[in-house]
């Protein structure tokens, strides 16, 4: 007996228990059918071991214990991101460090950078400053100094009085050209007493 | 488990709750295991089937919507696993003989079906199971699949004809052909009685 689509397709929704009226033909297929599947059940029958359900339960179990998929990529992105953080701090660090002074020398006095800044500044800044060592060449800085302002101040004393002598000279010098100058018989004269 | 308490587990599931992910696999497991058994012929891969069931279960139980039956769904997901493996393995193994070795070193009869079955229904039973495993190695692939779907996963022709992108007809027609022939095989002394 062979069957076409159609009867197949009502066949089938009869078997799926829909409300269909079939024919003889129909009829006897579907029972053939019903029958075969109703033996076929008892064939099928399997012994499932209980360990396969508990070794399935186990990782199932295993399964819900991890965190969310979501929550592991989220951890990861976090600590990705706080390392590239991290890195560039360090980095952008080392860029713009300043230049370091050279480490003091033990016991020795400190250096002094060399730059135009004038003596009064530097001497403040030692002023200011809490070394013992930068007292003691403050000190000796200071001491020197005013040596040299008496040595300048000496020098200026002299050189004004010598500059005073110098002019009350010329100031002479000149008296003596004037009187030379309008009066030549007063000097006549005195040739002639010298000559005598 | 009764259709209320079935959505009742269900929910609480979707929740979070292992228990209720254990009842769920609970409640299907042997239908599940007999399916991968009879699908793959093979026990190890049956209960590993099973197992990689279990997690997908807890990976797309939030898919589930209430809209179809729940036992129509999780065949569905059991029914692509069995057409990965075969499309892994791309060759169902052949149940040849007996006595031949396996992958495992043991005789094939020991990891057959029947072996496992003589041992609780008798040597009859088991020679039936072992006939029945031959009969559907000798069926192709879809039309065992789709017998063994409607034994195992109770589903309606229509539904399976969902499964497979087909007319009813079609899938009515496929199945009562591989009847005849499993009868055939099996002979009509052992199968129809």
């Amino acid at each position: 007996m062979k069957l076409t689509d159609q009867q197949y397709e009502r066949i089938a929704q009869w078997l799926d228990g829909g409300d269909v009226t079939l024919s003889e033909d129909e009829q006897i297929a579907a029972e053939e059918i019903r029958g075969d599947e109703a033996v076929l059940c008892d064939a099928m029958q399997t012994a499932a071991p209980r360990s396969a359900l508990t070794r399935a339960q186990n990782r199932m179990a295993a399964e819900l214990a991890r965190p969310a998929r979501w929550v592991v990529w989220a951890r990861r992105g976090v600590a990705a991101a706080a390392m590239a953080a991290a890195a560039i701090i360090l980095i952008t660090v080392f860029v713009h460090m300043p230049a370091i002074d050279k480490p003091k020398p033990a016991g020795g006095p400190s250096t002094v950078a060399k730059v135009d800044i004038p003596i009064d500044v530097i001497l403040d800044e030692m002023e200011n400053s809490n070394d013992p060592t930068d007292t003691v060449v403050i000190d000796l800085l200071a001491g020197e100094l005013d040596q040299l302002q008496a040595e300048m101040l000496a020098v200026s004393v002299t050189n004004s009085s010598n500059n005073t002598i110098d002019l009350n000279l010329n100031a002479i010098e000149d008296e003596l050209e004037d009187v030379l100058i309008n009066d030549p018989a007063t000097l006549l004269l005195d040739e002639d007493t010298q000559t005598s | 488990m009764d259709q209320q308490r079935l959505q009742a587990t269900i929910a609480a599931a979707q929740s979070g709750s292992p228990e209720a992910y254990q009842a769920l696999l609970e409640s299907y497991w042997p239908r599940l295991y007999g399916y991968f058994l009879r699908a793959i012929g093979h026990h190890h891969d049956a209960e590993d089937l099973l197992g990689e069931l279990g997690l997908k279960l807890v990976r797309q139980l939030k898919s589930y919507d209430d809209r179809g039956r729940f036992d129509q769904w999780l065949f569905r997901i059991a029914a692509n696993m069995v057409r990965d493996r075969f499309r892994r393995r791309k060759v169902r193994p052949h149940v040849a003989s007996l006595s031949a070795g396996g992958d495992d070193d043991s005789p094939m009869s020991d990891r057959l079906v029947g072996n496992s079955v003589a041992v609780e229904h008798g040597l009859e039973a088991a020679e039936m199971s072992r006939e029945l495993n031959e009969a559907l190695d000798r069926l192709e692939g879809t039309t065992r699949q789709m017998i063994l779907l409607r034994h195992f996963g109770e589903m309606s022709f229509k539904e399976i004809a969902e499964i497979y992108q087909c007319p009813v007809g079609t899938v009515l027609a496929r199945v009562h052909r591989g009847l005849k022939s499993l009868r055939r095989v099996m002979g009509q002394k052992s199968v129809m009685t």
